[in-house]
């Protein structure tokens, strides 16, 4: 029986569990709540949530809940969780359309995605990933953030951190300051079609 | 006619242009060795990476989408992709690519070669697997001081669709069977596909020092003298925070599966640029 909340799914129905299933290609109401993705989980420790729950939000059709869901700030994307699957649910898909839309909504603005602006604001200029380019720009966002929520200390130690990694790899020459480029004509027409997508809100 | 044959198309990826191109050099010497040439595919642009995907999906399958236009376009019809993470995004953009046509008609729109035919994509691994025998019979040196643990991470086998994959998903073994092939002794260990991390070593280090410390205190229990693995994010992220993780322990060499099949080759160290790793790699090697 779902609980009251399913009324999530009126609200958003931009956003409907149907749209979700559709978008990632895998059938989430075959989940039997098995929790083998739970237990194979590298991240469910430290994130204090599991694949299992961000399937359970969904079936109640707790779309907010589910983008709320530490794990579509925390998964690094192993695939585990699908791999051990006996229905074959890819939740691994399914939190990856999730964090598309909460990055569209900019409701999980976070170092991660920090990192993932920066990465294809390169790309977007250069058709490549030119790391010094984009370790820069990424601080650049994140001191930003650190600085507006007063997190002055941890901007310093992050700070502190990456010169060291930067100027070890440069010793051992392997960071450079040229960069690897490509010409992509077609690339802006991605990149413009993505920022089309993502000024409606709610994604598709 | 026997040159084409032997010439496979090649995308090194950002990662081997810039800080491991010591693995693209050895990736080419290697293989040159073999007998294949690589013919790196002309303009190619970033696979977008972890990074695409979390943001949308037509950016991210259309960044891999162009790649495959263009290997396509030069005729051959095999290409290899060393780094895991590029490997893994074109391999499931030619899947998304192939099962869904209304996607690759919106795709192909917008490219100048377009995605016709798919291609086949190997990973470093299925092409020295390949040829092995041949490895074998050019190995002079054995590396029976080696005690690796091969260590595969989340996407060589891993994949977040359905795939068919050249290896066991769980428990790949052909690392193991090219260490055998040189005379190393690879040991077996619980977490040869376990994820180290890759980016959040950068956004979210707790977490990456609580993955990487795991790894790397199961390869020191279990006596083994050196990593070796095919992904360069795995490499560049065990070879630069294992003395951050291990301060008292000692720290292993985390070698590059080219490395020493090369070596065993008899290839130079100097010449793989072997002694541009973050954790000292020169000394095991040639104490062989």
């Amino acid at each position: 029986m779902p609980p009251a909340h399913t009324s999530y799914s009126i609200e958003h129905s931009s956003l409907s569990l149907q749209a979700i299933v559709l978008l990632s290609g895998h059938n989430i109401h075959a989940c039997y709540q098995c929790r083998r993705c739970a237990a194979g989980c590298p991240v469910a420790e430290e994130c204090g949530e599991a694949p299992d729950q961000i399937i359970r939000k969904l079936l109640f059709s707790d779309i907010k809940a589910a983008l709320r869901s530490s794990l579509v700030k925390q998964c690094i994307a192993c695939h585990t969780c699908g791999t051990r699957c006996p229905n074959g649910i890819q939740t691994s898909r399914i939190i990856e359309i999730l964090k598309q839309v909460s990055h569209k909504t900019e409701e999980a603005a976070c170092r991660s995605t920090d990192f993932h602006d920066a990465f294809l604001a390169v790309i977007r200029r250069h058709g490549r990933f030119h790391e010094m380019l984009g370790m820069v720009l990424y601080e650049v966002k994140a001191g930003i953030r650190d600085i507006v929520r007063g997190n002055v200390k941890l901007l310093f130690k992050e700070m502190l951190n990456q010169m060291r990694l930067g100027i070890m790899m440069m010793k051992k020459k392997r960071m450079h300051l040229d960069a690897t480029s490509s010409k992509a004509p077609e690339l802006s027409a991605f990149f413009e079609k993505y920022e089309g997508s993502r000024n409606v809100k709610s994604g598709k | 006619m026997s040159n084409q044959a032997n010439k496979i198309a090649y995308y090194p990826g950002c990662s081997l242009h810039a800080s491991s191109k010591l693995y693209d050099i050895q990736c080419r010497l290697v293989l040159s060795r073999l007998g294949i040439t690589l013919q790196e595919i002309e303009n190619w642009n970033c696979c977008g990476a972890s990074a695409a995907n979390a943001v949308d999906d037509f950016l991210a399958f259309a960044l891999s989408a162009r790649n495959l236009g263009i290997a396509a376009a030069s005729g051959l019809s095999e290409m290899i992709i060393p780094c895991s993470s590029c490997y893994s995004r074109t391999m499931i953009a030619q899947q998304k690519l192939f099962s869904d046509s209304a996607f690759k008609d919106a795709v192909n729109a917008e490219l100048v070669q377009k995605v016709q035919n798919p291609i086949k994509i190997s990973n470093i691994l299925e092409v020295l697997v390949r040829h092995a025998a041949n490895i074998s019979q050019k190995a002079m040196r054995q590396l029976s001081s080696l005690k690796p643990v091969c260590y595969y991470g989340c996407l060589l086998t891993r994949f977040p669709c359905e795939m068919k994959v050249a290896d066991t998903i769980e428990n790949p073994t052909s690392m193991e069977m090219l260490c055998e092939f040189i005379g190393a002794q690879p040991i077996d260990w619980n977490y040869k596909t376990d994820c180290c991390g890759a980016s959040t070593a950068i956004t979210d280090p707790k977490q990456a020092d609580l993955l990487m410390s795991k790894i790397v205190d199961d390869a020191i229990a279990r006596g083994a003298n050196c990593f070796v693995t095919s992904c360069p994010l795995c490499q560049l992220n065990l070879d630069a925070y294992q003395a951050k993780l291990s301060k008292t322990q000692k720290q292993l060499p985390v070698y590059f599966i080219t490395e020493l099949v090369g070596f065993a080759m008899g290839i130079d160290a100097q010449e793989m640029q072997v002694d541009r790793h973050l954790t000292e790699a020169m000394t095991l090697l040639n104490s062989k």
